[in-house]
């Protein structure tokens, strides 16, 4: 019995008395409070307490545990056992204290010699009681008036219990019983708060759960996935929501069991942790539209009970976790399995018992809706960048929040930051032009340190606002093993730039993308392990994920060792869909291209898993939304790689300015691809009615911005400067007046009001502080093809006929 | 004017921290090619002189276009033309009152007046003028000193008609005129 520990001990030992004179059963901070402070008495390194005082600590947690959970029916007597077992240890810890008994001095009548005496008799006894209880009462530890035994006979007190809890030690495998769930009015944010923070804690539980499955033996991991649930149940204990606690502490028992070496981490068991967290993600998202709309009705729940049952029969021994071959870290081990299971539909699967019950009679379609849920919590939870950090660093402490390091902001208030802060630069800009700066030595240097104070500004608002791409594509990684178990294949995923930042606003919609191409490279690009092995490859195929910085821009690639594209095929496929017709000279680029237009599905089998042709154009969608690009390179037989670049932030583009009449836009830099002053003979007209720009070989068709938008005046091209902008799908010259510069803006959108304007996407604020519109290229493809059928029948239109390039 | 537009926006002022029972019964008044409106002072964040405005394209006739209020980007409505009234050209008596409708709109008036309390008993109903005059958009009018003041429902007069043009019927029409 270390010095130290015995300092500590009667330290934790102090702060319990203090709790336990003022605790009652609705304090759920001081229950908890007790409760850590049990845990550490609990721990044999922490020292100080003789094994009889180990074991009361134990049980003492125990206890606490379960009257935090509400479980504990005489809550008030069991509070009673608890301050009787915090003064018994008191004094058994006075008592080692040897002869010092001047110092505190709790039991001052009392000789110590015979205290200690006393007090291991006591210990004895109580623990002798708590044993007795939690034997009768297991699963469901009932404490009530057992801890009183000191005063009680000990037939009394079992009968006691026997008669409240009938039922109860009669059918000790009854099911847990759920309860509808409500959540009271003064408690919406607090819950809100918890549901945030909670399904962060799920995203690491994800995280760690396959770091588990690659490294079964490492303990640390083990731990990192025990932590995140702890921290669930003790939150969701205070919040009293009753089902969240009880499944998280069932799954946090298995999990202990598997901490401390007596169960071993199977697929089954992965399985099973994986099922809670879909459960819980349900729940999640039955109270986030709980809250968003709330409604006096109980709030929908996902079987918890059944889930919960489960977890108790895989406890207890009774039930087998499905799969219970070990998890191994070698592949090859893995494919074996893999193999096995594939091989043996699960309803056939004689150890399946669990996935039996909560998937196929009882409830058939809660993986399925928790799968879905999964996926679309993928770009739905927000992530901080800390709940992978969280997870590692988090203590085990029932209700501890995100720790004091951060502070969590609404994003429109940051919005609003970047926005003002944007705003700031810009009028920064116009006192530093002003001609009363350059004309005063003194005041130009003031101006240049304040201006540079303000850039500073800029870069730490925006930096508020970026995230780490981490978390996405860990969730990715649950995404693979999935997708490869449910085709049959064996996939590893690498990740690589986990710490690269983007702006939140983009992780949040780059999920859905990155999720389908993810699933796209397991389920169409890896070929299955026998087409691998012929063609020399490793059996397992390996997808890759990485992020990193590029000139301003944020790539994110998406790389599978699998068969590649095939080009030929491909433009096969596009004559056969009518995409592109025979006579379409397509160089190998334009054909990987393809794969982006609608309708179009490279799959020769249309799998449960992806290719039905929805989705690589709405991929592509999705990423100019962000304002960003997609490109393919593929190697036949060796690979491919998808990679998006990505803007750093949405609110901030770089635009160059362009002037029509008097009148001044701003068109994205990105989207142009070049800007001339037209010679006579690069325009042909055609028909009269439109004309297109022969820029080196390419024929692109021009739209004069001023007669788009309403101006009545001619424009000719050649007096003019085109600017060639690109689009999904082609090119078109934008006729303008002039060319103004370069300019970084601010985004702002128009609002409701002017949802339907063509061609315009928002306004910024221009260097002068005037407005200026910022132009959409496909909106003005589109505004220009709605003037075509009048067009047609006028003298000068100005439509030009949609060339091909 | 700058000195009279400043006691007003104190106004604006606080109104806003006093509220109570005066609520509906405040109103600022305008002048608009020679005659007096009024609007709900509640309804009123500020009043600006005209500055910078940028045109948009294919919206309606009264749609000004876009002003820069100190970094937010909001729409301006020509009253004159929302009212087919003969078109003015702005001059330093010009203001633009900066009303929220749910979001805020700029409103282009000839000139603001003053801030005038009347008392509910003294609006009249709007009159009937049968079809020529549009009055759904009128509370009522209004008496201050003998003069007639119309009370504006600047609801109604910003939501009722869309500020952005039908673009596929816009063209067609453009191209026919040609």
């Amino acid at each position: 019995m270390s010095e130290n520990g015995t300092d500590s001990a009667k330290s934790y030992l102090s702060e319990l008395g203090n709790l336990a004179t003022t605790v009652d059963q609705d304090d759920l901070p001081g229950l908890a409070k007790m409760h850590e402070l049990f845990s550490s008495l609990a721990n044999a390194e922490t020292g100080g307490l003789s094994p009889e005082g180990l074991k009361v600590a134990s049980k003492m947690v125990a206890t606490l545990e379960s009257m935090i959970l509400g479980e504990i029916a005489d809550a008030a007597s069991a509070i009673a056992g608890v301050q009787d077992a915090v003064t018994t240890l008191s004094a058994e810890s006075l008592g080692a204290e040897s002869q010092s008994a001047d110092t505190g001095t709790a039991i001052e009548d009392v000789d110590s010699e015979e205290s200690r005496a006393q007090a291991a008799n006591d210990l004895e006894v109580v623990s002798e009681q708590l044993d007795r209880v939690f034997d009768e009462e297991s699963p469901e530890p009932q404490v009530t008036d057992a801890v009183e035994v000191q005063e009680q006979p000990i037939q009394e007190s079992v009968e006691y219990t026997q008669d409240n809890e009938v039922s109860q030690s009669e059918e000790p495998e009854s099911l847990y019983v759920s309860e509808p769930l409500f959540i009271s009015k003064d408690e919406i944010d607090m819950v809100a708060g918890f549901v945030e923070e909670a399904s962060e804690h799920l995203d690491a539980i994800e995280a760690a759960v396959l770091e588990v499955e690659r490294s079964p033996s490492d303990p640390e991991a083990i731990d990192s996935l025990f932590r995140p649930f702890h921290t669930i149940k003790g939150a969701a204990g205070f919040l009293n929501l009753r089902d969240i606690v009880g499944l998280t502490h069932e799954a946090e028992t298995l999990l202990d069991q598997a901490r401390k070496g007596t169960r071993q981490i199977t697929s089954g068991l992965i399985d099973l942790v994986f099922e809670v967290v879909d459960i819980l993600k349900v729940q999640f998202a039955g109270i986030r539209d709980h809250l968003a709309n709330p409604n006096s009705e109980a709030i929908p729940q996902p079987p918890i009970e059944l889930m919960i049952a489960n977890l108790r029969g895989v406890v207890a021994g009774r039930i087998e976790a499905a799969g219970s071959s070990p998890v191994s870290g070698d592949p090859d081990k893995q494919l074996d399995q893999n193999a096995v299971e594939q091989g043996s539909a699960p309803q056939d699967a004689g150890n399946n018992a669990i996935e039996g019950q909560s998937r196929s009679a009882d409830s058939p379609n809660v993986t399925e809706a928790s799968a879905r849920t999964g996926v679309a919590n993928a770009t739905q939870s927000s992530q901080g960048p800390r709940s992978q950090a969280d997870a590692k660093g988090a203590q085990a402490k029932p209700g501890a929040g995100a720790g004091e390091q951060s502070v969590r902001i609404d994003t429109a208030k940051l919005d609003a930051l970047v926005d003002m802060v944007g705003e700031l630069v810009i009028a920064q800009t116009q006192v530093s032009a002003s001609p009363l700066v350059a004309n005063d030595p003194r005041l130009a240097k003031d101006v240049t340190r304040s201006t540079k104070i303000v850039r500073d500004v800029q870069d730490a608002a925006m930096a508020m606002r970026m995230i780490p791409i981490g978390p996405t594509f860990q969730k990715m990684a649950r995404l693979v093993r999935d997708v490869a178990r449910k085709v049959g294949k064996n996939v590893d995923l690498t990740i690589s730039g986990e710490d690269t930042e983007l702006d939140k606003n983009v992780i949040q919609q780059i999920g859905d993308p990155l999720v389908h191409m993810v699933r796209n490279a397991v389920d169409h690009g890896i070929e299955a392990a026998d087409v691998r092995m012929e063609a020399g490859k490793p059996a397992s195929g390996n997808v890759s994920l990485s992020a990193y910085h590029s000139g301003g821009n944020i790539v994110i690639e998406i790389t599978d060792d699998g068969k590649g594209l095939n080009a030929e095929a491909l433009i096969r496929k596009g004559i056969e869909k009518g995409i592109i017709s025979e006579d379409d000279q397509l160089t190998e680029e334009q054909a990987y291209d393809l794969v982006f237009a609608p309708g179009f599905s490279t799959a020769e089998q249309i799998t449960g898993v992806s290719g039905r042709g929805v989705g690589m154009d709405v991929v592509r969608r999705n990423i100019e939304n962000l304002r960003g690009k997609c490109e393919i390179n593929s190697t036949a037989g060796k690979g491919s790689t998808f990679s998006i670049r990505l803007p750093l932030t949405l609110a901030i583009i770089d635009g160059m300015v362009l002037r029509v009449g008097t009148e001044r836009f701003i068109i994205q830099t990105v989207t142009v691809e070049n800007a001339l002053r037209p010679t006579k003979d690069q325009i042909s007209s055609v028909q009269h009615k439109g004309a297109v720009l022969n820029a080196r070989g390419r024929l692109i068709p021009i739209v004069p911005l001023g007669p788009l938008f309403g101006s009545s005046q001619h424009v000719d091209p050649c007096d003019a400067i085109v600017v060639i902008a690109q689009y999904e799908g082609g090119e078109i010259g934008i006729v303008v007046d002039e060319l103004i510069g370069q300019q970084q803006v601010v985004i702002k959108p128009l609002g409701e009001r002017f949802q339907k304007l063509r061609g315009i996407s928002g306004a910024a604020i221009l260097g002068d502080g005037k407005v200026g519109l910022i132009l959409d290229v496909p909106g003005i493809v589109a505004a220009q093809q709605l003037r075509k059928p009048a067009s047609d029948s006028a003298k000068n239109g100005q439509l030009v006929p949609v060339l091909a390039d | 004017m700058q000195a009279s537009l400043d006691s007003i926006n104190n106004q604006l002022g606080s109104n806003d921290a006093g509220g109570g029972d005066t609520i509906g019964n405040k109103y600022l008044t305008f002048l608009l090619a020679g005659e007096d409106y009024g609007l709900d002072i509640l309804k009123v964040r500020e009043i600006i002189g005209v500055l910078d405005i940028t045109k948009v394209p294919q919206t309606s006739d009264f749609v000004g276009g876009l002003i820069n209020l100190r970094g937010r980007v909001i729409p301006v409505i020509d009253l004159r033309s929302r009212f087919s009234m003969p078109e003015a050209e702005y001059n330093e008596e010009t203001c633009i009152i900066v009303v929220d409708v749910g979001e805020l709109i700029g409103v282009i008036v000839d000139t603001v007046h003053e801030v005038h309390e009347i008392p509910k008993a003294e609006i009249e109903s709007p009159p009937v003028f049968g079809g020529t005059v549009d009055t759904s958009y009128i509370l009522g009018m209004g008496m201050i000193n003998g003069k007639l003041k119309i009370l504006l429902d600047i609801d109604k007069v910003l939501n009722s008609q869309e500020l952005v043009k039908d673009y596929a019927v816009e063209a067609r029409s453009v191209v026919e005129c040609v």
